[in-house]
């Protein structure tokens, strides 16, 4: 009686995943895209999603690739590794899927990364910062440039830009914060500058108190602050409000209007870097058409998105065009060997380890809005 | 120690936000002795209703304040009626549960509703900043400040001097005996949700005013601090709230300030766990957690977790379907076949998280149903087991022989340390204490870099090899599929036979009566550490199968939102009945896959599902045992 | 010292200000039953809980069978063969009779004839595997058990796959009993055993412990007891409690139609009361 009853829940249950798994290939050209659309990052995700979708409406307006629709699959991995890697299944069982843009953190990125290698889908990443991820395998690309490679550029703001010999480096404790902090100290040491702290704080911290306190005993010229917009505003709050006036110089991820609407006054002045600049004429179009849409303007993340899938669209064209069959291992050799593409985010042309490099531009915060420096 | 002295003004000023918070858990859990959890989601409902009122309806800050305060103690009180009355006589973690079901709807609106993004508050008291030296006072300090005395003071008022307050109280000590006075102790129960739905409204908006933000998802962690501060201070007691608020403050400022700031979390979970070792009813503990069982009264009156303690449908509840220990193999052994009818990986992939969350449901039904310590921190050993396979498989290039052997034995170990402090803890104070061992474990996933490698995790594990089986290697979906089935079958047939062992008897007879059991001359010490080392193994062993078949371990696999939902799976299957952990735990790591087509409506039908499973059977889906 | 018996000796305990027990002493000798009576408050219940170890004393000493026990946690004192009954009767209520009564044996299971407790691994691998000689351990356990369900005649074993919550008031008193025999206890210490029962159940509890003393003439048994015409049929001896003090102890008909303590028990000395039942809830 036991015994069956269990049987026969399991049995169900296997029976609804069997059919549901069963979706099968159409005429479309499919592209899986994921990223965390729910819970702690589901702001980053969100702004994946929304580049990716006008990308792809604008593409299908305009007919397509070679007169073929696209059609892209879209999920939402909560930044779970479970998830991604679940996800990473459903694509690699979707037949015609021959490329994937995802996720937002490294983890998540490789988690689905065994899985696809395996599926031979090429996958390239907005934003997973780790320097071993495009090493796990010959499949795994990303737009954003690797961490060593932006350590000097990081230097250089601080030590020359900055003037700042006494530097405090607060770090959000991510693959991303830790790898970037710990590359810039080096930098920064090697500039002849000293680092008087590095220290990591929680995501979703709000109570900064007690390091301004210990950075305002500590007193150096320059803080340096890798860290997220929605934290890195409650510090910048917490750090004037305490009367340090210290200036601060910061990595790409705060070139976000909305981290200037979260900190307000107290962003005044932060200088940093970027390879998405929203004022620059020749993203116009895409920024009049992400706030035309979105009523938002659209970030670095949002560009890098974009960038994302058009690399891999690119590299599908290239494929129908060379008449060679549609698979993700001729896209993958595609995107690998494509020509150096101009997009949102400056020159996509991937060398041997899979990496980019891309052009940054110094800017500030003045009066509310990001200047150039 | 001019820092120092700002560094305690910094604890203050933080620590009487956590009070704030505290105060709303703390009124519940005396009058209706239930943790609620969705006080952390009516805290940020409270901030965001301010919110929306000021930037959306132009309201000034006090307006926009009082009609967030109304909203919130309505929703308090709504929320009373729709998800805990129906409970009332369900097995004690039911209302729990669906409080939590509650949160996680609320959250989840609120990301719709309000978009993921943090929001600028859009109003402020004021910018001075008052220096002294270098330690630095603000207005928006003094302001909460005397929120927060105001707060307590009327509450206290209110409880002591008012015919609602001392009713209020009546109920909290004995409701039964409260309900023969006259007092009717549903409208009370009401009475305490709606005020601490105004109470986390109140600190809602005071913390956005605080940090100048609000985002949806800041329930979860200030939620976290309020259990805590509760906790610490004494569960029912109204001064212990505050005692308890500022005393974490300040242990973590000065954790942040002294140690890192990465550690200030886990040294305040640490802090707590060491206090309830030496305090278990906390510093100020009430006259509840007495009855509870601190000081045993002269008739010996001890705590129950039994599971039929409260059921008015005892006959119905006691019925329960299970296999046989055999009967997992049998149910293992017909899994074997999926893999030569389904050829579709991702369909297989389901079916071995499937497998690794029933065994991890399974681990948790095994204390938090036999023995009836409501486990909150499964996640932990689930991490400790993945990270033992991750830190040895990688690096000392094991195979997964010795691997998992490892994962079991160290998860075991840890168990069995992280139970010591919650030996002394019956009922909701062992719950929260297992909810501080989650937390503490993540901290250390994340922060102790040199093993764990923190944020980066552990990449590129390799596939598992069986050296036992002469070298046999495990590569493709196909074959993790059955190694993973094969341990799972093998682990569940052990736990099921420790469940219907004498053992397994006398973890029952523990929790359904402590002190009899002690009576009865058992040494219950030992058999609770037995269940927690027995399962820590079984969760080691998930773990170490979760990091082979994902070949990442990172941190954020073991959340406390993890614990819950393997707690969620165990109490919905029918709490210590391991069938039903097992069929849930597959069935709940599964039907996320289904739900997917929902986006990001998605937790928001989990939760409603939850809410319905829990309502139509309490005791879960095939029977608490 | 003193032989096979438990020895109170001026033990007090104090909760907050109250002298729930006061310098009170005591001795219960292996094959006597002792009644202890008195008025409500009087410390009888709080003197069962320093005996099982329930209660810490403030003062004094108690050993059970010269083994001081004054400081030992409650299980180690009911493994030297106390066994007690709580004055709201404690079962397991999820547990079934049958169950309950395995509850009973178990730490006799564990127990090595040395004293010792058997490891835990060693008995995980007994209950696990099933090996020989646990389930001979098992087996034995099984018959006392089951022997002691049956001295109830068929109030409990015809119920024993029923859980505990379901019996009648009387039936859970019973089953308790029932656990603390199936231990084959040494000392059995019964704190009020027949409250809630009727005229028919306590005089069938009054031959169940008259047996008792019959089948266990080793047995020291101490009862708390209002029934008082009960008290006279079974006990040895009675001690009066009143306020935390012993007032007297003596032969149950000396005791009992003391002047002093018919004014203990009923607040004045009322002449030539007939003392039968002071039950008083």
């Amino acid at each position: 009686m036991t015994f069956r009853r269990a049987a026969a829940g399991i049995a169900l249950a296997l029976g609804l995943i069997v059919t549901g798994a069963s979706a099968h290939a159409a005429e479309p050209i499919k592209i899986g895209f994921f990223a965390p659309l729910t819970g702690n990052l589901a702001n980053f995700g969100e702004r994946f999603r929304e580049s990716v979708q006008l990308y792809e409406e604008q593409l299908n307006a305009a007919g397509g690739i070679d007169g073929r629709k696209v059609e892209i699959i879209y999920e939402d991995d909560r930044n779970s590794p479970k998830e991604a890697a679940s996800i990473a299944q459903k694509f690699a069982n979707t037949p015609g899927l021959v490329f994937v843009v995802g996720s937002f953190s490294t983890t998540a990125s490789l988690a689905a990364a065994p899985i696809l290698t395996e599926a031979k889908i090429p996958q390239v990443s907005p934003s997973s910062s780790h320097p071993d991820f495009p090493k796990f395998s010959p499949y795994q690309f990303r737009q954003n440039t690797r961490q060593d490679k932006l350590a000097p550029l990081h230097a250089e703001l601080v030590v020359d830009k900055l003037k700042g010999k006494k530097i405090a480096i607060p770090f959000f404790q991510d693959d991303w914060g830790q790898t970037t902090a710990n590359l810039t100290k080096a930098a920064i040491e090697q500039r002849g500058g000293e680092v008087v702290l590095i220290e990591p704080i929680a995501p979703n911290a709000r109570d900064f108190r007690p390091l301004v306190s210990k950075i305002k005993s500590l007193n150096p010229d320059v803080i340096f602050l890798p860290v997220h917009y929605q934290e890195a505003s409650a510090f910048v709050q917490q750090l004037r409000q305490a009367g340090v006036t210290t200036p601060i110089g910061s990595p790409d991820p705060l070139s976000n209007p909305k981290f200037v609407e979260l900190a307000g006054k107290d962003a005044e002045g932060i200088l940093l870097y970027t390879s998405f600049f929203a004022d620059d004429p020749k993203v116009k179009p895409y920024v009049d058409a992400y706030k035309a849409k979105y009523n938002r303007l659209p970030d670095q993340y949002s560009a890098l998105a974009y960038d994302s899938i058009a690399v891999g669209v690119n590299a599908i064209r290239t494929v129908l065009q060379s008449e060679k069959p549609l698979t993700g291992e001729n896209v993958r050799d595609a995107i690998a060997t494509a020509p150096a593409y101009e997009g949102l985010t400056g020159t996509t042309k991937y060398d041997d380890e899979r990496e980019v490099n891309k052009k940054s531009t110094f800017i500030i915060i003045k009066n509310g809005a990001y200047v150039l420096y | 120690m001019e820092l120092f002295l700002s560094q305690i003004l910094n604890g203050l000023a933080i620590g009487q936000v956590y009070a704030l918070i505290a105060l709303g858990f703390s009124l519940v859990f005396g009058v209706a002795n239930i943790i609620n959890f969705a006080q952390g989601a009516l805290f940020m409902l409270g901030a965001f209703i301010a919110y929306s009122a000021i930037a959306w309806f132009g309201l000034p800050l006090v307006p926009a304040a009082a009609v967030s305060v109304v909203i919130v103690a309505i929703l308090g009180l709504l929320l009373e009626r729709i998800a805990l009355r129906p409970l009332i006589g369900a097995p004690y973690v039911a209302p729990f549960l669906s409080t939590l079901a509650i949160s996680t709807i609320i959250d989840q609106s609120a990301e719709i509703v309000w978009s993921p993004e943090s929001q600028p508050f859009p109003a402020s008291i004021s910018s001075t900043t008052f220096f002294i030296g270098n330690a630095y006072i603000t207005v928006t300090d003094l302001v909460i400040f005397g929120f927060g005395a105001a707060a307590t003071v009327a509450l206290t008022l209110f409880v002591s001097f008012t015919w609602t307050g001392r009713a209020l109280r009546a109920t909290a000590q004995d409701a039964s005996a409260a309900a023969q006075l006259g007092i009717r102790t549903d409208v009370m129960r009401q009475i305490a949700f709606g005020l601490a739905g105004a109470l986390g409204a109140l600190s809602g908006i005071l913390v956005a005013l605080y940090f100048q933000s609000v985002f949806p998802q800041m329930g979860i962690p200030f939620g976290l601090k309020g259990f805590a501060a509760a906790l610490l201070g004494g569960l029912a007691s109204i001064p212990g709230a505050v005692v308890g608020g500022l005393l974490l403050g300040i242990g973590e400022t000065l954790a942040s300030a002294y140690v890192g700031d990465s550690y200030r979390d886990a040294i305040a979970f640490t802090l707590l766990l060491l206090m309830l070792l030496v305090r278990p009813n906390g510093l100020l503990g009430g006259g509840r957690l007495d009855a509870l069982g601190g000081a045993a009264a002269a008739a010996g009156a001890m705590p129950t977790t039994s599971l039929l303690a409260s059921s008015s449908s005892q006959q119905s509840a006691l019925r329960a379907y299970y296999l046989p220990p055999w009967g997992f193999l049998a149910v293992g052994a017909a899994f074997t076949l999926v893999p030569l009818v389904v050829s579709s990986t991702y369909v297989l992939q389901a079916l071995i998280y499937g497998f690794i969350f029933a065994l991890l449901s399974a681990s948790t039904s095994l204390v938090s149903g036999s023995v009836g310590i409501l486990s909150i921190g499964q996640a932990a050993f689930f991490g400790v087991g993945a990270y033992a396979v991750g830190v040895f498989a990688r690096p000392y290039g094991l195979p997964a022989d010795a691997t998992l052997v490892i994962a079991i034995g160290l998860t075991a170990l840890v168990a069995v340390g992280a139970a010591i402090p919650l030996l002394k803890l019956t009922g909701h104070t062992a719950a929260l204490g297992t909810l501080a061992i989650g937390q503490i474990g993540f901290l250390v996933f994340l922060n102790w870099v040199s093993v764990t490698r923190g944020p980066m995790g552990i990449l590129n594990i390799p596939h598992p090899v069986l050296e036992l089986l002469g070298g046999l290697r495990f590569a493709t979906t196909e074959q993790k599929y059955w190694l993973v089935l094969g341990f799972v079958a093998v682990a569940l047939v052990i736990a099921e036979r420790y469940v219907s062992s004498p053992i397994g008897r006398v973890w029952r007879a523990i929790r359904e009566d402590r002190l009899a059991a002690l009576a009865a001359g058992l040494p219950v010490r030992r058999y609770i550490l037995l269940a927690f080392a027995v399962s820590g193994a079984l969760a080691g062993l998930a773990g170490g199968l979760f990091a082979y078949v994902q070949q990442v371990v990172s941190p954020e696999s073991f959340t406390v939102e993890t614990s819950i939902l393997v707690l969620t799976m165990a109490v919905l299957g029918g709490l210590g009945n391991l069938t039903g952990a097992a069929l849930a735990g597959f069935a709940l790591a599964i039907l996320p896959e289904f739900l997917r087509g929902f986006a990001e409506w998605r937790m928001i039908v989990y939760g409603l599902l939850l809410l319905v499973a829990l309502r139509v059977r309490p005791q879960g889906l095939l029977g608490a045992r | 010292m003193t032989g096979e018996a438990i020895v109170v000796d001026n033990v007090s305990r104090v909760f907050g200000g109250l002298k729930a027990v006061d310098g009170a002493s005591l001795k219960l000798a292996r094959g006597e039953t002792v009644a202890i009576v008195g008025p409500n408050g009087a410390g009888k219940s709080t003197l069962i809980q320093l005996i099982s170890g329930v209660e810490r004393a403030d003062s004094g000493t108690i050993h059970v069978d010269e083994v001081r026990t004054d400081h030992l946690p409650p299980d180690r004192i009911a493994r030297l063969g106390v066994g007690r009954s709580f004055q709201t009767s404690r079962v397991f209520p999820a547990l079934t009779v049958w169950d309950s009564v395995l509850v009973g044996v178990q730490a006799g299971l564990i127990e090595t004839r040395s004293g010792r407790l058997i490891d835990p691994v060693t008995e995980s691998a007994g209950a696990l595997l099933g090996l020989p000689f646990w389930q001979r351990r098992v087996a034995a356990q099984e018959a006392a058990a089951e022997a002691a369900l049956k001295l109830f005649g068929d109030r409990l074993w015809p119920r024993r796959d029923q859980p505990a919550l379901g019996l009648s008031y009387a039936n859970r008193r019973r089953l308790e009993i029932a656990r603390l025999l199936a231990a084959e206890p040494r000392y059995l210490l019964l704190d009020e055993p027949s409250a809630g029962m009727n005229p028919t159940e306590t005089e069938e509890l009054t031959h169940l412990i008259l047996d008792l003393r019959r089948t266990h003439p080793d047995m020291g048994i101490l009862v708390i007891e209002h029934k008082l015409s009960m008290v006279r049929r079974i006990a040895d001896r009675v001690v009066v409690l009143n306020q935390g003090r012993v007032l007297i102890e003596d032969r149950p008909d000396h005791a009992l139609d003391h002047p002093e303590v018919v004014e203990a028990y009923l607040g004045r000395a009322r002449s030539g009361a007939n003392f039968q039942d002071a039950h008083h809830g």
